[in-house]
């Protein structure tokens, strides 16, 4: 079975969502996005069980989990009555998510270093800090009556943190068990490291007076885009990976 | 003098810029560890005072991030002591004015402080003492090792998956078993990927040649390692604490006109 076919349904879905958006046809984004949501579920169980058992990697990988985060997020911000921020998410959601579109989506078999517990808390964990990030950083910097939601955006990048720094730790007694450091002298842990800075500094932030909330928007979105260009280069380090159904 | 020091050492816009630093340094790093393949990743199998004799000094086009890099930490440590310190002994005269909960909740972010610290302290152990040796596994391998240690590799197993044709062949787990001489130990024991033995102060760690462990070229991995007691206890006490913050700071807030000190 080739996942690739698989995935446009849910890709036309965020498609909708886009365009709506655009339109400016709020509410029907957001059902767009709840049919999108479903969708990509959908997609992801049959990811899990395409070798007739469940591999939690046919889940947990960036390019298909990290817009069903921020769709998750966008829905969650729908249900608590933040219609406008949840519009925002929705059209960030569908943008990764149409952007991963021509990456192949078959799943990374399992190996002898993936047969652990820590490897899908490790990945749930980091993605999901990504998308808390992004989706900070979108409500941060949108103003669609002149004011940012701050105080949102500053909950979601403080839970966002949180989780990210638990991927450190599971992330760390992984590659102790398998590679004998808990941290590793490399691209992707030092790039890590680095995001794990960054939004500890923006933790620290609250305590200078000078950085104002517009300040803070801009360091949040500074933030995602180092998150985002790390990511896109992720993509071409690991395109070399052996993939099943794609 | 000392005090006008102290002060920017405690100072939280000295923990903002420096911390932008580190993290500047790390992508710094991150870049040269795509562009270079030999030299940067010995880091790993290296004590790093030793990889700094070996390779750090002899390539200073490629390392001098590194060493810009550790110089940072050591200051960003002694940043968040001073500023933990300072802070305690602002906090400590509030104790009887404050609620219990208020006071716990603002004592916190001091003791994430002091735990990142000794986290600090367990790679600081991790990365100068101890020892480190990587070893190939092959059945029937014997090795002399240092310190009148030798180890043989009595056999290597490969479980590989049956089902479903997509998967057949694959590797699913592979182990060694292994027989270890050292002063005051003799003994047989396995190791695995993601499982590694325990003995005689050392563990031995089982990696595969291949990057993803597609291959049956297996590597042994000997490392003592006085930091790694510290480094993960500590990450955990961290999260922790800030599971146990945030929330509770955001009750706090709404409890009460609360200001964090």
């Amino acid at each position: 079975m080739s996942f690739n076919p698989l995935y446009i349904p849910v890709a036309a879905a965020y498609g909708c969502v886009l365009l709506l958006r655009l339109l400016n046809k709020n509410r029907l984004a957001r059902i767009a996005l709840l049919i999108a949501f479903f969708l990509q579920a959908v997609f992801l169980t049959a990811r899990s069980l395409s070798f007739g058992f469940f591999n939690s990697g046919g889940i947990f990988e960036e390019q298909v989990f990290l817009p069903f985060s921020l769709a998750g997020i966008g829905l969650w911000l729908w249900s608590s009555r933040h219609d406008e921020e949840a519009a925002a998410v929705a059209a960030v959601a569908a943008c990764i998510a149409l952007l991963s579109l021509p990456i192949d989506k078959g799943v990374i078999p399992p190996s002898p270093k993936s047969s652990s517990l820590l490897v899908p808390v490790f990945f749930f964990c980091e993605i999901l800090a990504h998308a808390l990030f992004i989706a900070a950083a979108t409500l941060a910097a949108w103003r669609p009556k002149g004011e940012a939601s701050f105080p949102q955006a500053h909950r979601l990048a403080v839970w966002g943190f949180v989780l990210f720094s638990a991927a450190q730790v599971s992330g760390a007694a992984w590659c102790y068990q398998g590679w004998s450091v808990p941290f590793q002298w490399s691209f992707r842990h030092l790039h890590s490291a680095a995001i794990w800075c960054f939004f500890a500094n923006y933790i620290h932030l609250r305590f200078m007076p000078w950085w104002t909330d517009r300040r803070k928007a801009a360091y949040l979105t500074a933030g995602a885009l180092l998150l985002v260009a790390y990511l896109a280069a992720l993509q071409f380090i690991e395109a070399g990976q052996q993939r099943i159904g794609g | 003098m000392f005090q006008r020091a102290w002060k920017i050492m405690a100072a939280v816009q000295t923990t903002f810029w420096l911390l932008g630093l580190v993290s500047l340094f790390f992508i710094i790093g991150s870049i040269y560890f795509r562009l270079e393949k030999q030299f940067l990743s010995q880091l790993n199998f290296h004590l790093v005072q030793d990889w700094m004799r070996n390779i750090g000094w002899q390539h200073p086009g490629l390392s001098w991030w590194f060493f810009v890099l550790l110089f940072l930490l050591l200051l960003l440590g002694i940043n968040t002591v001073a500023c933990s310190i300072d802070r305690l002994l602002r906090l400590l005269p509030l104790r009887k004015k404050m609620a219990r909960l208020e006071f716990m909740v603002t004592l916190t972010p001091t003791l994430v402080h002091l735990v990142f610290i000794l986290v600090l302290c367990g790679h600081l152990l991790s990365s100068f003492t101890g020892s480190v040796e990587k070893v190939s596994c092959a059945p029937g391998q014997a090795l002399e090792l240092s310190g009148q240690r030798t180890l043989q590799v009595l056999a290597v197993r490969c479980e590989t998956h049956a089902q479903p044709p997509s998967l057949a062949g694959k590797l699913k787990k592979m182990s060694a078993a292994l027989h270890f001489r050292a002063p005051g130990f003799d003994g047989e024991f396995t190791a695995a990927i993601l499982a590694p033995a325990h003995r005689a102060g050392f563990s031995f760690h089982l990696d595969s040649v291949d990057k993803y462990a597609r291959s049956r070229e297996l590597v042994l991995i000997i490392r003592r390692d006085p930091g790694i007691g510290l480094i993960i206890p500590g990450l955990l006490a961290i999260i922790a604490l800030m599971l146990w913050y945030f929330p509770a700071l955001w009750i706090t807030k709404n409890k009460s006109n609360f200001k964090e000190k």
